[in-house]
């Protein structure tokens, strides 16, 4: 081989060389939307009084009286919010994340 | 005494309620490390690193208009303590969410109340037993004036069960980079130029549900 083809197969091979090493350098991680999370994914507020709301006449008592105690999410979209439904009774309800309830029973 | 027995009374039943749903601990909040590519606990330390570095808490503590969708009127407020954000609803399915800090492990608190009263730069007296876990408060039996180190802040609402105050407040602090945590004795902290924006918009008599997963219930003083 020529000198001058081994200089350009020499320059073309550390070309190709640096791309890699930067390549496997690079963070292709991307930085999440946000910056703030919750160690435990609970429903968000607005969905937790949805529930709140479908359950009192459920039960025959005021909205006022129903509180949401605790709530996680079980799947992609659909989330469980326990509720105390007056004097200690308690009932289970599954709210999606638009905010269709499509359960409450009894816990 | 009667502080005293109440406050164990609520650490225990906190804790009983926390295993009876298989929790042990509030809820934490957690920030990520773009450097590690993680993320990692948003403690006391971060967090004061966090606010002397950018001057402000994360941005998601900032105050802005979100969708929220309730039927509860405007006007309402609406406390998550595990996302540690405030909500004052508004018209047309929309809230102002403010970040906010709450109450450590067994002493936080769920439950529906009333705003009671309202004062601007407060005067703030310790409770007792507060004053038995820390004697250097010892100082401020008889109220501590208000002002810039007073740890209610700038404003205060005080939250009243029926017509008996609930002994909690919504309040401004002292400590701006303790908002997004869990460090108080069960109030609601936020910094004051959020707290000042709420005072200015909430009438007395206004609603507050506290949602916090696993705390005891508010059943009255």
């Amino acid at each position: 081989m020529k000198t001058a083809e081994r200089r350009t197969v020499f320059g073309l091979g550390t070309v190709l060389l640096c791309a890699a090493v930067l390549a496997g350098c690079t963070n292709t991680q991307q930085t999440p939307n946000q910056t703030v999370r919750s160690t435990y994914d609970t429903a968000p507020a607005d969905l937790q009084l949805a529930c709140a709301n479908e359950a009192a006449p459920i039960y025959g008592v005021g909205a006022e009286t129903v509180l949401p105690i605790s709530s996680k999410r079980t799947q992609d979209n659909l989330y469980t919010v326990t509720l105390d439904v007056n004097n200690g009774r308690q009932a289970l309800c599954t709210i999606d994340s638009d905010g269709n309830v499509v359960a409450i029973t009894d816990a | 005494m009667r502080l005293t027995i109440r406050t164990l009374c609520l650490a225990i039943a906190t804790l009983a309620v926390s295993f009876s749903m298989g929790f042990s601990s509030p809820t934490q909040t957690q920030i990520y490390d773009a450097r590690s590519g993680k993320w990692v606990s948003y403690d006391p330390s971060q967090a004061r690193e966090y606010f002397q570095r950018y001057g402000q808490t994360p941005e998601e503590f900032q105050r802005r208009i979100v969708p929220f969708r309730t039927a509860e009127k405007p006007g309402t407020i609406v406390i998550d303590a595990d996302r540690h954000f405030l909500y004052y609803i508004l018209p047309d399915f929309q809230a102002i969410r403010y970040g906010i800090g709450v109450g450590r492990e067994g002493f936080g608190w769920a439950g529906i109340v009333h705003v009671g009263r309202k004062a601007e730069w407060p005067t703030w007296t310790p409770p007792k037993d507060m004053i038995e876990r820390d004697p250097r408060l010892t100082k401020y039996a008889n109220g501590m004036p208000g002002g810039i180190d007073n740890p209610l802040g700038a404003r205060a609402l005080y939250l009243y069960e029926k017509n008996r105050d609930s002994l909690y407040r919504i309040h401004g602090t002292n400590e701006p980079w303790t908002i997004g945590l869990n460090l108080s004795s069960g109030c609601i902290r936020m910094n004051n130029d959020d707290v000042i924006d709420l005072y200015n918009r909430v009438t007395r008599g206004a609603k507050v549900i506290v949602l916090m997963t696993g705390a005891s219930l508010f059943k009255g003083v």
